[in-house]
């Protein structure tokens, strides 16, 4: 789905060059779960701003969907970017004075499917498990319901791919297991799921890690995630619960 | 917003204005007749002295005939002559101007009275002592004595003109004053029987003539001119032998002036608009720069540059369409009060209501697209990082 060669970007800042990625070797695939660590100022940010289709690189190759995002321009970019990438942020970015409902929705506006899209966002407020607060506003939800209106808008038009950039970063650990059980599920559905964080209990959810430091991949292992984050999985399928421990470990060996 | 509504709302009360101002002027024309020529004998000069009117040439009611049938072009003439009367009816009298005119006068200086009938040719001919008269004249002489109201009808009363006993058979419309003359102070009578009867006057005092078509009043003057020159043997060098005067001339000035009037006065309004304008753009702007993140987002979800600018496009039409109609709403209420305490004409056009309205609408497009223009040019990463 996702392949990257020898990927670099810089920036000029100040009249000098600066690199942020020196050369990123990556290929992701379809339903994989990859959380991407590294210190802050590693270039995990800058990744993800090109894996999400928000930037493009200085040079090397990327290609998502065999599309290379390079040769388009800004508006073809946000086209492919609404139906492929869904992004959840740390700060959650929901619009305020907007009700969950409507939040949930916004993306639909911008593929033309806003007619289709009242039964999605009613579902998919409903599977995160706020089908009961569809008309608040966020201030009148807490974070880790806002987080989840988050994960309900990224869904709204069926990407591929869910970029989640420190999505936990702002809640308590409670909300963080809720939070993560999603990402879980959503996965086990067949979404890919990349994950940025620097908190490794955060990682742990993940089937793959991969770490960054000075904008190079410095390791890139599979991991078990622990099961105790799936069965806590509120609105996960009961068929899911049993395929993702034995998921083979072909998906890991095909990577690099 | 508030900018757009004050700035419509001036809009709204300055057309008003305008446009009652110039229909006052209108109804006040219309008073004066329109395409009128009137001729009146000039006082020539010798060497330093100025003579008397009349002195070389005298107009006489067959002037006002032979014109009629000799000049083509005119629809109608009337000779006149006036002067000062006393008019006594009972205990009361008054001072008042006296016109003896012809019965096409009535048409042509919009004299059809509201009550009663304008005499006939055959009362004119046969010097009939009836009289129309104007509205001051008919209070002071047949209206209650402390409001000054008229309670009875003057129609088939009797009243003294100097010592002639006269019949009120009309009463003529009312005109208002133009500025020191009380227009509708006076009586008017036949012609005849103003010369042999009132006046005692062998020569009229001028002639008036309406021109059919406005666009030969210069050539029909010419023609009157040289017309009236050869029936009384006056030379081309006695220039001031007779007088002309065009009064659609004095209309034309008019209605220039006003129309300078409510050009200056809707100028102002657009220039308050203007403001109003600028006032939404800055509002945009702020808001732009409030919601960078917002931007940053739904560009992040998929919105391209041009579905951006038309969100921040159509905000601004909305919030300067909602300015204008409460503009309207406002200026349509301050100026019918303006109109019913100050006693202005106010008129309200519809084209002037939807030409503001328009105007409000194009403010919006016009300052709101520099501020949209640049909300979609924000890239998405620096906007979602932006606090």
């Amino acid at each position: 789905m996702i392949t990257c060669k020898n990927l670099k970007k810089s920036y000029l800042i100040g009249g000098e060059n600066l690199e942020i990625l020196k050369g990123i070797d990556l290929t992701i695939s379809q339903g994989e779960f990859v959380a991407i660590m590294g210190p802050s100022g590693s270039g995990k940010s800058t990744l993800m701003n090109i894996l999400g289709l928000l930037d493009v690189p200085t040079s090397g190759e990327f290609h998502i969907n065999s599309v290379t995002p390079g040769s388009l321009t800004d508006d073809n970019m946000a086209k492919i970017r609404s139906r492929t990438v869904g992004f959840v942020f740390q700060q959650f970015n929901l619009l305020a004075r907007t009700s969950a409902f409507d939040n949930v929705q916004l993306p639909s506006l911008y593929t033309g499917t806003r007619r289709h899209s009242i039964h999605r966002a009613k579902d998919l407020l409903t599977a995160v498990g706020l089908g009961d607060r569809m008309d608040h506003p966020p201030s009148q939800l807490s974070g880790g319901q806002q987080q989840r209106v988050a994960i309900a808008r990224s869904m709204m038009n069926d990407p591929e791919m869910i970029l989640a950039d420190e999505p936990t970063g702002n809640l308590d650990g409670k909300s963080q297991t809720e939070i993560m059980a999603l990402f879980s599920g959503l996965n086990a559905t067949g979404k890919t799921v990349i994950l940025i964080t620097h908190e490794a209990d955060v990682a742990a959810y993940a089937r793959r890690i991969i770490t960054i430091r000075d904008g190079l991949i410095v390791s890139d292992v599979p991991n078990i995630p622990p099961s105790h984050g799936i069965t806590a999985t509120p609105t996960l399928p009961p068929h899911c619960r049993r395929e993702i421990p034995a998921l083979p470990g072909s998906t890991e060996s095909e990577v690099i | 917003m508030l900018g757009i509504l004050i700035g419509v709302a001036s809009l709204i009360a300055m057309l008003a204005l305008g446009a009652g101002a110039r229909r006052d002027i209108e109804t006040r024309l219309a008073s004066l007749g329109s395409n009128l020529l009137v001729l009146s004998s000039g006082s020539p000069r010798q060497g330093a002295v100025t003579l008397d009117a009349g002195a070389v040439a005298r107009l006489t009611p067959q002037d006002a005939a032979l014109i009629q049938t000799q000049v083509s072009g005119i629809r109608r003439s009337s000779a006149t002559v006036s002067g000062r009367v006393r008019v006594k009816h009972g205990n009361r009298n008054a001072n008042t101007t006296v016109q003896g005119v012809m019965p096409p006068y009535a048409q042509m200086r919009a004299m059809e009275p509201t009550i009663g009938h304008f005499f006939s040719e055959a009362e004119q001919r046969s010097r009939s002592r009836v009289a129309l008269i104007g509205m001051t004249v008919a209070k002071s002489l047949f209206g209650d004595p402390h409001t000054g109201e008229l309670t009875e009808s003057p129609l088939g009363q009797t009243m003294l003109v100097d010592r002639t006993v006269f019949t009120v058979i009309g009463l003529l419309p009312e005109k208002g004053s133009t500025g020191w003359r009380d227009q509708d102070d006076l009586i008017v009578i036949p012609l005849s029987t103003a010369m042999y009867r009132v006046l005692g006057k062998d020569q009229v005092d001028s002639i008036e003539i309406e021109v059919t078509h406005r666009e030969q009043m210069e050539s029909t003057q010419t023609a009157i001119d040289q017309f009236i020159r050869k029936r009384h043997k006056v030379g081309d060098d006695q220039e001031d032998a007779f007088r002309i005067r065009n009064l659609s001339e004095i209309q034309d000035t008019l209605t220039q002036t006003s129309n300078t009037m409510s050009f200056l006065l809707a100028s102002i309004a657009v220039i308050s608009l203007i403001v109003g304008g600028i006032g939404v753009m800055n509002i945009m702007l702020v808001s732009v720069v409030e919601r960078t993140r917002e931007i940053g987002l739904r560009k992040a979800l998929g919105a391209t540059q041009s579905t951006i600018l038309e969100q921040f496009l159509i905000e601004s039409i909305c919030i300067s369409t909602i300015g204008g109609v409460l503009g309207i709403l406002l200026g349509v209420t301050l100026t019918s009060i303006l109109g019913a305490s100050a006693g202005w004409t106010i008129v309200h056009t519809p084209d002037a209501l939807l030409g503001a309205l328009a105007f409000s609408v194009v403010s919006g497009i016009c300052f709101g697209y520099w501020p949209a223009r640049k909300a979609a040019a924000l890239h998405p990463i620096d906007s979602l990082r932006y606090e």
